[in-house]
Protein backbone atom coordinates (compact mmCIF):
# COMPACT_ATOMS: atom_id res chain seq x y z
CA UNK A 1 0.00 0.00 0.00
CA UNK A 2 1.28 3.50 -1.14
CA UNK A 3 0.06 6.37 0.41
CA UNK A 4 -0.31 10.21 -0.10
CA UNK A 5 -1.78 12.75 1.46
CA UNK A 6 -3.36 15.62 -0.14
CA UNK A 7 -4.96 19.01 1.17
CA UNK A 8 -7.48 20.28 -0.84
CA UNK A 9 -10.02 23.19 -0.32
CA UNK A 10 -9.23 22.90 3.55
CA UNK A 11 -10.28 19.35 3.49
CA UNK A 12 -8.03 16.70 4.54
CA UNK A 13 -7.86 13.85 1.42
CA UNK A 14 -5.53 10.81 1.81
CA UNK A 15 -5.21 8.16 -1.09
CA UNK A 16 -4.11 4.92 -0.50
CA UNK A 17 -2.73 2.86 -3.42
CA UNK A 18 -1.94 -0.67 -4.63
CA UNK A 19 1.57 -1.10 -3.85
CA UNK A 20 3.70 0.04 -6.85
CA UNK A 21 1.78 2.58 -8.75
CA UNK A 22 2.82 6.13 -9.15
CA UNK A 23 1.60 9.02 -6.17
CA UNK A 24 -0.99 11.09 -7.98
CA UNK A 25 0.46 14.13 -10.19
CA UNK A 26 -0.73 17.45 -9.71
CA UNK A 27 -0.59 18.63 -13.70
CA UNK A 28 -3.00 21.35 -13.00
CA UNK A 29 -1.94 24.82 -13.91
CA UNK A 30 -1.58 27.65 -11.22
CA UNK A 31 -4.75 29.28 -11.71
CA UNK A 32 -6.48 26.19 -11.43
CA UNK A 33 -4.40 25.12 -8.12
CA UNK A 34 -5.62 28.90 -7.01
CA UNK A 35 -9.14 28.20 -8.30
CA UNK A 36 -9.55 25.13 -6.53
CA UNK A 37 -10.78 23.56 -9.08
CA UNK A 38 -10.34 20.02 -9.25
CA UNK A 39 -9.04 18.81 -13.07
CA UNK A 40 -7.80 21.52 -15.75
CA UNK A 41 -10.11 21.80 -18.87
CA UNK A 42 -9.73 25.16 -20.17
CA UNK A 43 -9.79 23.49 -23.31
CA UNK A 44 -13.68 23.41 -23.08
CA UNK A 45 -14.11 26.69 -20.83
CA UNK A 46 -14.95 29.19 -23.48
CA UNK A 47 -14.91 32.10 -20.28
CA UNK A 48 -11.76 30.93 -19.24
CA UNK A 49 -9.17 34.00 -18.91
CA UNK A 50 -6.20 32.47 -19.73
CA UNK A 51 -7.55 30.13 -22.67
CA UNK A 52 -4.56 31.36 -24.77
CA UNK A 53 -1.74 29.60 -22.25
CA UNK A 54 -0.17 26.58 -23.71
CA UNK A 55 -2.05 23.61 -22.61
CA UNK A 56 -0.97 20.39 -24.06
CA UNK A 57 -3.37 18.30 -25.26
CA UNK A 58 -4.46 15.84 -21.95
CA UNK A 59 -3.37 12.43 -22.77
CA UNK A 60 -4.69 9.89 -20.98
CA UNK A 61 -2.20 8.58 -17.91
CA UNK A 62 -1.63 4.80 -18.64
CA UNK A 63 -0.20 2.96 -15.83
CA UNK A 64 -0.67 -0.44 -17.17
CA UNK A 65 3.04 -1.58 -16.80
CA UNK A 66 3.05 -0.62 -12.91
CA UNK A 67 -0.60 -1.55 -12.39
CA UNK A 68 -1.16 -5.51 -11.10
CA UNK A 69 -3.51 -6.97 -14.01
CA UNK A 70 -6.25 -8.61 -12.28
CA UNK A 71 -5.45 -11.56 -9.95
CA UNK A 72 -2.04 -10.60 -9.51
CA UNK A 73 -2.60 -7.83 -7.17
CA UNK A 74 -4.23 -6.84 -4.26
CA UNK A 75 -6.81 -9.21 -3.12
CA UNK A 76 -9.90 -8.17 -5.03
CA UNK A 77 -13.47 -8.09 -2.89
CA UNK A 78 -15.58 -10.49 -4.93
CA UNK A 79 -18.59 -7.34 -5.13
CA UNK A 80 -16.07 -5.33 -6.83
CA UNK A 81 -14.54 -8.01 -9.29
CA UNK A 82 -14.85 -6.65 -12.74
CA UNK A 83 -14.53 -2.92 -11.89
CA UNK A 84 -10.38 -3.02 -12.01
CA UNK A 85 -7.98 -2.79 -8.75
CA UNK A 86 -9.96 -1.60 -5.85
CA UNK A 87 -8.28 1.30 -3.52
CA UNK A 88 -9.11 4.02 -1.36
CA UNK A 89 -9.60 7.87 -1.19
CA UNK A 90 -10.56 9.32 2.71
CA UNK A 91 -11.41 12.86 2.85
CA UNK A 92 -12.06 13.80 5.98
CA UNK A 93 -12.20 10.50 7.52
CA UNK A 94 -14.63 9.43 5.14
CA UNK A 95 -13.78 6.69 3.08
CA UNK A 96 -14.64 6.22 -0.18
CA UNK A 97 -13.81 3.26 -2.78
CA UNK A 98 -12.53 3.84 -5.78
CA UNK A 99 -10.57 1.64 -8.86
CA UNK A 100 -7.98 1.79 -11.34
CA UNK A 101 -9.20 1.14 -14.79
CA UNK A 102 -8.03 -1.22 -17.08
CA UNK A 103 -7.34 1.57 -19.13
CA UNK A 104 -5.21 3.21 -16.47
CA UNK A 105 -7.81 5.67 -15.37
CA UNK A 106 -9.15 6.24 -12.36
CA UNK A 107 -12.87 5.93 -11.39
CA UNK A 108 -15.28 5.77 -8.30
CA UNK A 109 -18.98 5.26 -8.47
CA UNK A 110 -19.44 8.72 -6.78
CA UNK A 111 -19.37 10.41 -9.91
CA UNK A 112 -20.08 7.83 -12.05
CA UNK A 113 -19.67 9.68 -15.78
CA UNK A 114 -15.88 11.49 -15.00
CA UNK A 115 -12.74 9.22 -15.64
CA UNK A 116 -9.81 10.85 -14.15
CA UNK A 117 -6.05 10.83 -15.56
CA UNK A 118 -4.93 10.44 -12.02
CA UNK A 119 -6.03 9.50 -8.76
CA UNK A 120 -5.27 13.18 -7.20
CA UNK A 121 -7.78 14.93 -9.49
CA UNK A 122 -10.58 11.74 -8.85
CA UNK A 123 -9.82 12.50 -5.05
CA UNK A 124 -10.21 16.25 -5.42
CA UNK A 125 -13.39 16.02 -7.31
CA UNK A 126 -14.56 13.67 -4.53
CA UNK A 127 -13.71 16.28 -2.09
CA UNK A 128 -15.43 19.24 -4.53
CA UNK A 129 -18.43 16.81 -4.18
CA UNK A 130 -18.93 17.32 -0.84
CA UNK A 131 -18.99 20.95 -0.86
CA UNK A 132 -23.03 20.32 -1.62
CA UNK A 133 -23.27 17.00 -0.42
CA UNK A 134 -25.72 16.40 2.19
CA UNK A 135 -24.18 15.93 5.24
CA UNK A 136 -24.44 11.44 5.90
CA UNK A 137 -25.68 11.67 9.54
CA UNK A 138 -27.38 15.49 9.56
CA UNK A 139 -24.17 16.35 11.50
CA UNK A 140 -21.51 19.31 10.22
CA UNK A 141 -20.12 18.07 7.09
CA UNK A 142 -16.94 20.29 6.88
CA UNK A 143 -14.65 20.50 10.33
CA UNK A 144 -13.95 24.56 10.51
CA UNK A 145 -10.50 23.68 11.11
CA UNK A 146 -8.92 22.01 8.04
CA UNK A 147 -7.48 18.50 9.09
CA UNK A 148 -3.39 18.15 8.18
CA UNK A 149 -2.06 15.27 7.84
CA UNK B 1 -48.47 4.32 -30.74
CA UNK B 2 -47.23 7.15 -28.79
CA UNK B 3 -45.01 9.67 -29.99
CA UNK B 4 -42.01 11.00 -28.28
CA UNK B 5 -41.58 14.67 -28.86
CA UNK B 6 -38.70 17.48 -28.41
CA UNK B 7 -39.41 19.50 -25.31
CA UNK B 8 -39.43 22.66 -26.88
CA UNK B 9 -42.33 21.61 -29.40
CA UNK B 10 -44.53 20.66 -26.04
CA UNK B 11 -47.44 23.44 -25.49
CA UNK B 12 -47.81 24.63 -21.55
CA UNK B 13 -50.62 22.69 -21.40
CA UNK B 14 -48.23 20.01 -22.29
CA UNK B 15 -45.61 20.75 -20.09
CA UNK B 16 -47.72 21.00 -16.95
CA UNK B 17 -49.37 17.92 -17.60
CA UNK B 18 -45.94 16.01 -17.58
CA UNK B 19 -44.74 17.78 -14.41
CA UNK B 20 -48.29 16.55 -13.06
CA UNK B 21 -48.17 12.80 -13.45
CA UNK B 22 -44.47 13.19 -12.61
CA UNK B 23 -45.60 14.68 -9.20
CA UNK B 24 -48.27 11.54 -9.29
CA UNK B 25 -45.96 9.51 -9.45
CA UNK B 26 -43.35 10.95 -6.76
CA UNK B 27 -46.33 10.50 -4.34
CA UNK B 28 -47.00 6.95 -4.45
CA UNK B 29 -44.99 3.83 -3.36
CA UNK B 30 -42.77 1.73 -5.57
CA UNK B 31 -45.24 -1.20 -6.11
CA UNK B 32 -47.79 1.44 -7.91
CA UNK B 33 -46.05 3.89 -10.32
CA UNK B 34 -44.01 5.42 -7.75
CA UNK B 35 -41.17 7.15 -9.26
CA UNK B 36 -38.14 6.44 -6.65
CA UNK B 37 -37.71 2.70 -7.46
CA UNK B 38 -36.36 4.67 -10.41
CA UNK B 39 -33.90 5.94 -8.61
CA UNK B 40 -32.71 2.57 -6.65
CA UNK B 41 -32.71 0.82 -9.72
CA UNK B 42 -30.20 3.07 -11.47
CA UNK B 43 -28.18 3.48 -8.51
CA UNK B 44 -27.89 -0.41 -8.50
CA UNK B 45 -26.88 -0.79 -11.68
CA UNK B 46 -23.76 0.94 -10.35
CA UNK B 47 -22.81 -1.19 -7.16
CA UNK B 48 -23.32 -4.47 -6.55
CA UNK B 49 -22.52 -7.94 -7.71
CA UNK B 50 -21.30 -10.01 -10.38
CA UNK B 51 -23.91 -7.94 -12.85
CA UNK B 52 -22.34 -4.87 -11.44
CA UNK B 53 -22.41 -1.46 -13.62
CA UNK B 54 -24.85 -3.35 -16.57
CA UNK B 55 -26.29 -0.12 -17.40
CA UNK B 56 -22.82 1.68 -18.32
CA UNK B 57 -19.58 1.37 -19.91
CA UNK B 58 -20.68 -1.24 -21.94
CA UNK B 59 -23.11 -2.34 -24.60
CA UNK B 60 -25.90 -2.67 -22.78
CA UNK B 61 -25.93 0.99 -21.84
CA UNK B 62 -28.54 1.54 -24.66
CA UNK B 63 -30.71 -1.35 -24.14
CA UNK B 64 -30.84 -1.15 -20.38
CA UNK B 65 -31.90 2.91 -20.35
CA UNK B 66 -34.34 1.75 -23.04
CA UNK B 67 -36.62 -0.61 -21.20
CA UNK B 68 -35.39 1.59 -17.81
CA UNK B 69 -37.27 4.41 -19.78
CA UNK B 70 -40.21 2.70 -21.13
CA UNK B 71 -41.15 0.82 -17.93
CA UNK B 72 -40.57 4.46 -16.29
CA UNK B 73 -43.05 5.86 -19.03
CA UNK B 74 -45.86 3.00 -18.39
CA UNK B 75 -45.80 4.39 -15.20
CA UNK B 76 -46.43 7.86 -16.36
CA UNK B 77 -49.04 6.95 -17.97
CA UNK B 78 -50.48 5.39 -15.35
CA UNK B 79 -50.29 8.12 -13.33
CA UNK B 80 -51.36 10.58 -15.71
CA UNK B 81 -54.69 8.40 -16.15
CA UNK B 82 -54.95 8.94 -12.38
CA UNK B 83 -55.07 12.43 -12.70
CA UNK B 84 -58.28 12.20 -15.24
CA UNK B 85 -56.02 12.30 -18.04
CA UNK B 86 -56.04 9.34 -21.06
CA UNK B 87 -53.38 7.93 -20.50
CA UNK B 88 -51.71 9.21 -23.71
CA UNK B 89 -48.33 10.92 -22.29
CA UNK B 90 -44.95 10.37 -23.54
CA UNK B 91 -41.87 11.24 -22.30
CA UNK B 92 -40.38 14.32 -24.43
CA UNK B 93 -37.10 14.30 -25.15
CA UNK B 94 -34.00 17.09 -24.32
CA UNK B 95 -31.85 18.16 -27.49
CA UNK B 96 -29.24 19.79 -25.26
CA UNK B 97 -27.29 20.43 -28.78
CA UNK B 98 -29.75 23.15 -28.96
CA UNK B 99 -31.38 24.21 -26.18
CA UNK B 100 -28.32 24.63 -24.33
CA UNK B 101 -28.38 27.70 -22.53
CA UNK B 102 -28.77 27.68 -17.94
CA UNK B 103 -30.47 30.84 -18.40
CA UNK B 104 -34.28 30.02 -18.50
CA UNK B 105 -35.28 33.88 -19.84
CA UNK B 106 -33.87 32.55 -22.80
CA UNK B 107 -35.59 30.54 -25.79
CA UNK B 108 -32.78 28.26 -25.33
CA UNK B 109 -32.86 27.36 -21.57
CA UNK B 110 -36.70 27.70 -21.71
CA UNK B 111 -36.53 24.14 -20.25
CA UNK B 112 -35.21 25.65 -16.95
CA UNK B 113 -38.46 27.88 -16.20
CA UNK B 114 -40.24 27.45 -13.15
CA UNK B 115 -43.53 26.19 -15.25
CA UNK B 116 -41.15 22.95 -16.16
CA UNK B 117 -38.14 21.68 -14.91
CA UNK B 118 -37.12 24.86 -12.43
CA UNK B 119 -33.77 26.30 -12.67
CA UNK B 120 -30.23 25.81 -11.40
CA UNK B 121 -29.44 26.12 -7.35
CA UNK B 122 -28.41 24.57 -4.39
CA UNK B 123 -30.51 23.60 -3.55
CA UNK B 124 -33.29 24.28 -6.77
CA UNK B 125 -35.86 27.07 -4.44
CA UNK B 126 -38.25 27.30 -7.29
CA UNK B 127 -40.34 25.30 -9.82
CA UNK B 128 -42.18 21.90 -9.34
CA UNK B 129 -39.17 20.12 -7.82
CA UNK B 130 -37.92 22.76 -5.38
CA UNK B 131 -36.73 22.24 -2.10
CA UNK B 132 -39.72 21.40 0.29
CA UNK B 133 -41.73 19.97 -2.63
CA UNK B 134 -39.83 17.60 -4.38
CA UNK B 135 -37.44 15.07 -1.90
CA UNK B 136 -34.96 13.08 -3.17
CA UNK B 137 -35.24 9.09 -2.94
CA UNK B 138 -34.04 7.73 0.08
CA UNK B 139 -31.81 8.34 2.10
CA UNK B 140 -33.09 11.87 0.95
CA UNK B 141 -32.24 15.14 0.52
CA UNK B 142 -32.84 18.60 -1.72
CA UNK B 143 -32.46 18.54 -5.67
CA UNK B 144 -29.45 20.85 -6.80
CA UNK B 145 -28.24 21.63 -10.03
CA UNK B 146 -24.90 23.23 -11.42
CA UNK B 147 -25.81 23.88 -15.02
CA UNK B 148 -22.65 24.45 -15.65
CA UNK B 149 -21.57 27.30 -12.76
CA UNK B 150 -18.69 25.79 -11.16
CA UNK B 151 -19.51 27.93 -7.97
CA UNK B 152 -22.56 25.52 -7.62
CA UNK B 153 -20.63 22.42 -8.72
CA UNK B 154 -16.25 22.48 -8.84
CA UNK B 155 -16.55 19.57 -10.94
CA UNK B 156 -18.94 20.86 -13.59
CA UNK B 157 -17.75 21.36 -17.62
CA UNK B 158 -19.11 24.97 -18.76
CA UNK B 159 -21.04 23.89 -22.15
CA UNK B 160 -22.93 20.81 -23.53
CA UNK B 161 -21.79 18.90 -26.15
CA UNK B 162 -22.57 20.59 -30.08
CA UNK B 163 -24.60 19.14 -32.95
CA UNK B 164 -21.50 18.85 -34.65
CA UNK B 165 -20.63 15.78 -32.08
CA UNK B 166 -23.71 14.29 -31.89
CA UNK B 167 -23.38 14.19 -36.04
CA UNK B 168 -19.71 12.38 -35.75
CA UNK B 169 -20.80 10.21 -32.98
CA UNK B 170 -23.67 8.83 -35.37
CA UNK B 171 -21.35 8.90 -38.23
CA UNK B 172 -19.82 5.63 -36.56
CA UNK B 173 -21.13 2.75 -38.25
CA UNK B 174 -19.79 0.25 -35.79
CA UNK B 175 -22.24 -0.32 -32.77
CA UNK B 176 -19.41 -0.99 -30.30
CA UNK B 177 -16.33 -2.96 -30.27
CA UNK B 178 -13.87 -4.69 -28.45
CA UNK B 179 -12.97 -4.30 -25.39
CA UNK B 180 -16.78 -3.53 -25.11
CA UNK B 181 -15.75 -0.58 -22.27
CA UNK B 182 -14.69 3.13 -22.01
CA UNK B 183 -11.26 2.20 -24.31
CA UNK B 184 -13.19 1.25 -27.31
CA UNK B 185 -12.46 2.66 -30.40
CA UNK B 186 -14.30 5.60 -32.35
CA UNK B 187 -13.56 6.86 -35.83
CA UNK B 188 -13.85 5.42 -38.92
CA UNK B 189 -10.65 6.00 -40.92
CA UNK B 190 -8.37 3.18 -41.48
CA UNK B 191 -5.80 2.44 -43.43
CA UNK B 192 -2.79 0.04 -44.14
CA UNK B 193 -1.49 -3.54 -45.23
CA UNK B 194 -3.87 -5.38 -48.27
CA UNK B 195 -6.39 -7.44 -46.48
CA UNK B 196 -5.87 -11.07 -45.87
CA UNK B 197 -7.91 -13.54 -46.96
CA UNK B 198 -9.72 -17.05 -44.25
CA UNK B 199 -10.27 -20.27 -46.56
CA UNK B 200 -11.67 -23.46 -45.12
CA UNK B 201 -13.15 -26.07 -45.20
CA UNK B 202 -16.24 -27.03 -44.18
CA UNK B 203 -17.57 -29.79 -41.39
CA UNK B 204 -14.65 -30.14 -39.16
CA UNK B 205 -15.12 -30.88 -35.63
CA UNK B 206 -18.81 -28.60 -35.57
CA UNK B 207 -21.76 -29.78 -36.43
CA UNK B 208 -23.15 -28.91 -39.71
CA UNK B 209 -25.38 -25.33 -39.63
CA UNK B 210 -24.52 -22.09 -39.55
CA UNK B 211 -21.93 -19.86 -38.56
CA UNK B 212 -20.73 -16.47 -38.49
CA UNK B 213 -17.29 -16.17 -39.58
CA UNK B 214 -14.75 -12.92 -38.46
CA UNK B 215 -11.76 -11.72 -38.96
CA UNK B 216 -9.97 -9.08 -36.04
CA UNK B 217 -6.33 -7.47 -36.19
CA UNK B 218 -4.84 -7.00 -33.70
CA UNK B 219 -1.98 -5.17 -32.31
CA UNK B 220 0.55 -4.44 -29.74
CA UNK B 221 -1.56 -1.69 -27.95
CA UNK B 222 -4.50 -4.04 -27.38
CA UNK B 223 -6.68 -2.35 -30.84
CA UNK B 224 -8.82 -4.75 -32.81
CA UNK B 225 -10.10 -4.02 -36.05
CA UNK B 226 -12.87 -7.08 -36.90
CA UNK B 227 -14.48 -7.36 -40.36
CA UNK B 228 -18.21 -7.35 -40.72
CA UNK B 229 -19.61 -11.17 -39.90
CA UNK B 230 -19.98 -13.42 -42.60
CA UNK B 231 -22.83 -16.26 -42.57
CA UNK B 232 -21.55 -19.27 -43.65
CA UNK B 233 -23.06 -22.88 -44.02
CA UNK B 234 -21.59 -25.93 -42.81
CA UNK B 235 -22.55 -29.43 -43.68
CA UNK B 236 -23.93 -31.35 -46.69
CA UNK B 237 -27.65 -30.16 -45.81
CA UNK B 238 -26.66 -26.53 -46.33
CA UNK B 239 -28.44 -24.49 -49.34
CA UNK B 240 -26.84 -23.15 -51.05
CA UNK B 241 -25.05 -26.80 -51.53
CA UNK B 242 -21.64 -26.93 -49.48
CA UNK B 243 -18.89 -26.74 -52.14
CA UNK B 244 -16.38 -27.73 -49.17
CA UNK B 245 -14.53 -24.12 -49.00
CA UNK B 246 -17.81 -22.49 -47.54
CA UNK B 247 -15.68 -20.40 -45.07
CA UNK B 248 -13.89 -17.35 -46.83
CA UNK B 249 -13.91 -14.05 -45.33
CA UNK B 250 -11.84 -11.33 -46.22
CA UNK B 251 -10.66 -8.97 -43.34
CA UNK B 252 -11.22 -4.70 -43.58
CA UNK B 253 -8.29 -2.94 -44.47
CA UNK B 254 -5.68 -2.80 -41.63
CA UNK B 255 -4.70 -0.43 -39.49
CA UNK B 256 -0.79 0.68 -40.15
CA UNK B 257 0.20 -0.78 -36.36
CA UNK B 258 -1.54 -3.77 -36.99
CA UNK B 259 0.91 -6.64 -36.26
CA UNK B 260 -1.45 -9.70 -36.47
CA UNK B 261 -5.07 -11.40 -36.95
CA UNK B 262 -6.76 -14.01 -36.08
CA UNK B 263 -9.94 -15.88 -37.22
CA UNK B 264 -13.58 -16.34 -35.12
CA UNK B 265 -16.20 -18.81 -36.04
CA UNK B 266 -19.34 -18.58 -34.23
CA UNK B 267 -22.40 -20.74 -34.26
CA UNK B 268 -25.39 -18.50 -35.21
CA UNK B 269 -27.29 -17.14 -32.05
CA UNK B 270 -24.31 -16.24 -30.39
CA UNK B 271 -24.95 -19.76 -27.51
CA UNK B 272 -21.63 -19.21 -25.21
CA UNK B 273 -18.76 -22.14 -25.67
CA UNK B 274 -19.75 -22.53 -29.67
CA UNK B 275 -17.39 -20.31 -30.40
CA UNK B 276 -13.68 -21.12 -31.33
CA UNK B 277 -10.72 -18.69 -31.87
CA UNK B 278 -8.54 -20.18 -34.94
CA UNK B 279 -4.35 -20.19 -34.93
CA UNK B 280 -4.09 -16.88 -34.11
CA UNK B 281 -2.48 -14.18 -34.37
CA UNK B 282 -1.53 -14.15 -37.78
CA UNK B 283 1.18 -12.72 -39.29
CA UNK B 284 -0.44 -9.50 -41.69
CA UNK B 285 -0.34 -10.28 -45.24
CA UNK B 286 -0.32 -14.44 -44.84
CA UNK B 287 -3.71 -15.84 -45.89
CA UNK B 288 -5.14 -18.19 -43.32
CA UNK B 289 -6.43 -22.12 -43.95
CA UNK B 290 -9.24 -23.17 -41.22
CA UNK B 291 -8.29 -26.66 -40.90
CA UNK B 292 -10.57 -27.71 -37.65
CA UNK B 293 -13.36 -25.65 -35.70
CA UNK B 294 -13.27 -26.94 -32.61
CA UNK B 295 -15.82 -25.76 -30.09
CA UNK B 296 -13.70 -23.49 -27.30
CA UNK B 297 -13.67 -20.59 -24.76
CA UNK B 298 -16.12 -17.55 -26.09
CA UNK B 299 -14.52 -14.95 -27.79
CA UNK B 300 -15.77 -11.32 -29.22
CA UNK B 301 -17.91 -11.75 -32.27
CA UNK B 302 -17.89 -8.14 -32.91
CA UNK B 303 -19.16 -7.12 -36.47
CA UNK B 304 -18.37 -3.32 -36.11
CA UNK B 305 -15.18 -1.37 -36.66
CA UNK B 306 -15.87 1.56 -34.29
CA UNK B 307 -17.72 2.07 -30.90
CA UNK B 308 -20.67 4.59 -31.87
CA UNK B 309 -21.57 3.52 -28.32
CA UNK B 310 -18.77 4.49 -26.67
CA UNK B 311 -18.27 7.77 -28.61
CA UNK B 312 -22.05 8.86 -27.60
CA UNK B 313 -21.91 7.28 -24.20
CA UNK B 314 -18.76 10.37 -23.70
CA UNK B 315 -15.70 8.27 -22.89
CA UNK B 316 -14.11 9.01 -26.38
CA UNK B 317 -11.50 9.92 -27.11
CA UNK B 318 -10.07 11.37 -23.68
CA UNK B 319 -11.96 9.33 -20.75
CA UNK B 320 -11.11 12.12 -18.61
CA UNK B 321 -13.33 14.88 -21.20
CA UNK B 322 -16.69 14.42 -20.33
CA UNK B 323 -18.23 14.05 -23.73
CA UNK B 324 -22.02 13.94 -25.30
CA UNK B 325 -24.08 11.83 -23.00
CA UNK B 326 -21.62 11.57 -19.79
CA UNK B 327 -20.96 15.48 -20.94
CA UNK B 328 -25.16 16.70 -20.10
CA UNK B 329 -24.52 14.68 -16.86
CA UNK B 330 -21.62 16.94 -15.72
CA UNK B 331 -23.01 19.87 -16.86
CA UNK B 332 -26.35 19.82 -14.77
CA UNK B 333 -24.04 18.92 -12.16
CA UNK B 334 -25.25 17.70 -8.28
CA UNK B 335 -27.44 15.28 -7.86
CA UNK B 336 -27.72 14.45 -11.80
CA UNK B 337 -23.62 14.04 -11.82
CA UNK B 338 -23.98 10.66 -9.42
CA UNK B 339 -25.57 7.19 -9.32
CA UNK B 340 -29.01 9.07 -8.16
CA UNK B 341 -29.33 11.15 -11.31
CA UNK B 342 -32.64 10.03 -11.95
CA UNK B 343 -34.07 11.79 -8.64
CA UNK B 344 -33.65 15.02 -10.91
CA UNK B 345 -36.38 14.26 -13.43
CA UNK B 346 -34.29 16.18 -16.17
CA UNK B 347 -32.63 12.83 -16.35
CA UNK B 348 -35.71 10.69 -18.46
CA UNK B 349 -35.40 14.17 -20.72
CA UNK B 350 -31.62 13.70 -21.24
CA UNK B 351 -31.87 9.78 -21.77
CA UNK B 352 -34.84 9.72 -24.00
CA UNK B 353 -33.13 12.17 -26.09
CA UNK B 354 -29.85 9.64 -26.12
CA UNK B 355 -32.52 6.85 -26.69
CA UNK B 356 -33.52 8.94 -30.01
CA UNK B 357 -30.01 9.38 -31.13
CA UNK B 358 -29.78 5.24 -30.69
CA UNK B 359 -32.65 4.79 -33.16
CA UNK B 360 -31.03 7.71 -35.46
CA UNK B 361 -27.77 5.73 -35.67
CA UNK B 362 -30.26 2.27 -36.47
CA UNK B 363 -32.08 4.23 -39.88
CA UNK B 364 -28.96 5.29 -40.64
CA UNK B 365 -26.70 2.21 -40.41
CA UNK B 366 -29.91 -0.59 -40.99
CA UNK B 367 -28.40 -4.06 -39.87
CA UNK B 368 -28.31 -6.25 -36.59
CA UNK B 369 -24.93 -4.94 -35.47
CA UNK B 370 -25.14 -5.48 -31.61
CA UNK B 371 -22.60 -7.93 -30.38
CA UNK B 372 -23.96 -11.58 -30.14
CA UNK B 373 -21.31 -12.70 -27.43
CA UNK B 374 -19.79 -9.69 -25.05
CA UNK B 375 -16.27 -11.75 -23.14
CA UNK B 376 -16.40 -12.44 -19.96
CA UNK B 377 -13.38 -11.22 -19.30
CA UNK B 378 -11.35 -7.53 -18.69
CA UNK B 379 -12.53 -4.59 -16.89
CA UNK B 380 -15.57 -3.59 -17.26
CA UNK B 381 -16.99 -6.39 -18.57
CA UNK B 382 -17.36 -8.97 -15.93
CA UNK B 383 -21.04 -9.16 -16.84
CA UNK B 384 -22.86 -10.57 -19.51
CA UNK B 385 -23.66 -7.99 -22.27
CA UNK B 386 -24.34 -10.36 -25.47
CA UNK B 387 -27.44 -10.07 -27.77
CA UNK B 388 -29.23 -12.83 -25.80
CA UNK B 389 -28.05 -12.02 -22.34
CA UNK B 390 -31.06 -11.18 -19.48
CA UNK B 391 -30.24 -7.32 -18.40
CA UNK B 392 -30.34 -7.03 -14.77
CA UNK B 393 -32.36 -6.38 -13.26
CA UNK B 394 -35.03 -6.43 -16.10
CA UNK B 395 -36.33 -9.76 -17.66
CA UNK B 396 -35.44 -8.61 -21.18
CA UNK B 397 -32.65 -8.95 -23.47
CA UNK B 398 -30.68 -6.59 -25.89
CA UNK B 399 -32.28 -7.69 -28.74
CA UNK B 400 -35.79 -7.80 -27.20
CA UNK B 401 -35.80 -3.75 -27.61
CA UNK B 402 -33.28 -3.48 -30.57
CA UNK B 403 -36.36 -2.02 -32.61
CA UNK B 404 -38.03 0.78 -30.09
CA UNK B 405 -40.73 0.86 -32.77
CA UNK B 406 -42.35 -2.66 -31.39
CA UNK B 407 -42.28 -1.49 -28.52
CA UNK B 408 -45.06 1.39 -28.61
CA UNK B 409 -43.45 4.50 -29.56
CA UNK B 410 -41.57 6.84 -31.98
CA UNK B 411 -40.09 9.82 -32.08
CA UNK B 412 -41.27 12.87 -33.88
CA UNK B 413 -37.87 12.55 -35.72
CA UNK B 414 -38.19 9.37 -36.90
CA UNK B 415 -37.71 9.10 -40.63
CA UNK B 416 -41.60 8.89 -42.02
CA UNK B 417 -42.26 5.68 -44.40
CA UNK B 418 -38.72 3.92 -43.33
CA UNK B 419 -38.89 1.08 -41.06
CA UNK B 420 -36.53 0.32 -38.60
CA UNK B 421 -33.90 -2.64 -39.62
CA UNK B 422 -32.40 -4.52 -37.12
CA UNK B 423 -32.00 -8.01 -38.93
CA UNK B 424 -28.79 -9.63 -39.43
Amino acid sequence: MATTHLEHKGRSIRIDLPEGMAPPADDRCEECRKKNVAVCTHHDHADHDHVDHAHPEPEPTTPMQQMPMPGQGPAMDPAHAGHGVPFKVMIDGRSFDAFVMLSGSFYSHELPFMMYSNPGDLARAIANKLDWMEPPDGGPEKPETPQRS
Amino acid sequence: MGVRRNQRRLSAADKTRFVAAVLEMKAKPAASYGYDKYVAMHVAAFVGGPNTNAAHLGPTFFPWHREFLRLFEVDLQAADTALGEDGSITLPYWDWTRDNSPDPTKKAGAIWKDSFMGPKGNPVASGPFKTGSWALAPPGGSLKRALGDSVLDGNTVPTLATRAEVDAATANHGFDTFPFSEDSDGGQSVSGPNSPTAKGVAGGALPAGQYFVVITYQNGNGESLPSAPRKVCLGGACTPANTGTAIEVTAPAARPSATGYSVYVTAVGGAAGTETFQAGPILIGTNHTVTALVVGRARPTVNTTSSFRNVLEGWFPVVSRPALHNRTHVWVGMTMSGGNSPDDPVFFLHHCNIDRLWARWQFRHPGQQYPQVVPMVGIPGNRPQGLNDVLTPFAIRPIDVLNHTTLGYTYDTDPPGVAINVSP
